[in-house]
């Protein structure tokens, strides 16, 4: 995986450039990794046996993102910007070297592992990608902003 | 409406857990893991495996290291390292793609290396956007306990 960081930078470039709501493609970029979770179990000597697995899968992290989206008046509108969340996170994955397998795309169907080895997850130049891109974005956004409110007040 | 919700809801949550039961069931058949090799040796011996961990030790000739698995049961493993062109330092992290020919010994022929100060970069790297994940998405929604809802905040709605 890349880091957390990571996954919540592109989050927030994705709902900024596509005006989705952006706190929610940011939650949404992070639900596939509430796989971690068993990393609470394996420190507690606790056996999981891999049942937290699917949520790292898409129709797992799909569902919760459902889940997620019963608790907004607007649930449509709520599943598709964590949907989008969600989505960011899996292309994210998906360029990730491992030496074998990958992610469970196709669960429950198919066990089968996808990967695009492009990078390495240790790489932390991916994150500086992010935070340059998201502060120029910042940056731009914050500027047009600035001469819309000036263009309003002059008229 | 809200009784609509609350049942798709069940619904929802039973088939999670649903997955997670035939993840649980079905993953030693499927995707087995280190422990479930191990445990049977017999049926894995001179296949492919993969697994990660961290290098314990290296021998003095370099065509051999020990890897302290990451996951259960945390064994040490020997892993032959001739003709890779990888060369694994003392406490790097590993992922081991190779071919499983004794009861604790693997021959590589994949090896992916990371070294320890990068791995644990990774988890400082992810701390961060806890707080920002949270902060983004409260300011703009808050929980009304009332109608067990999110809702927009006044100035952004």
């Amino acid at each position: 995986m890349p880091d957390w960081f990571t996954h919540s930078l592109v989050g927030w470039i994705t709902g900024k450039t596509t005006k989705m709501d952006i706190g929610l493609v940011v939650i949404g970029s992070l639900i596939p990794d509430l796989v971690k979770i068993n990393l609470a179990f394996t420190w507690l000597s606790i056996d999981h046996q891999n049942f937290f697995d699917p949520i790292h899968t898409p129709v797992g992290a799909f569902i919760i993102g459902f889940i997620i989206a019963l608790f907004f008046t607007n649930v449509k509108k709520a599943f598709i910007a964590l949907g989008v969340g969600i989505t960011t996170h899996f292309v994210l994955d998906f360029f990730l070297v491992h030496v074998s397998g990958g992610m469970k795309l196709l669960f429950p169907f198919s066990w089968e592992k996808w990967q695009y080895y492009l990078i390495q997850s240790d790489d932390y130049r991916m994150t500086i990608v992010a935070i340059a891109v998201a502060l120029l974005i910042y940056v731009v956004y914050w500027y047009y902003n600035k001469q819309g409110r000036r263009a309003t007040d002059k008229s | 409406m809200r009784y609509r919700r609350f049942m798709l809801g069940f619904f929802l949550v039973s088939v999670l857990f649903f997955l997670m039961c035939y993840s649980s069931l079905e993953h030693d058949n499927k995707d087995p893991d280190m422990e479930y090799i191990l445990e049977n040796f017999e049926d894995y011996n001179n296949t492919w495996i993969s697994f990660g961990g961290k290098v314990e030790a290296l021998d003095e000739s370099g065509q051999e290291i020990t890897v302290r698995l990451s996951e259960p049961p945390y064994l040490s493993i020997n892993v032959g390292t001739e003709g890779l062109k990888e060369n694994p330092q003392d406490g790097d992290i590993v992922e081991v793609l190779g071919i499983l020919d004794g009861k604790n010994h693997v021959t590589a022929e994949e090896m992916l290396i990371s070294e320890q100060w990068k791995h644990d970069l990774i988890y400082v790297r992810s701390i961060p956007a806890i707080p920002f994940a949270l902060y983004i998405f409260f300011r703009r929604w808050k929980f009304n306990r009332k109608t067990f809802r999110f809702e927009r905040r006044v100035r952004d709605a």
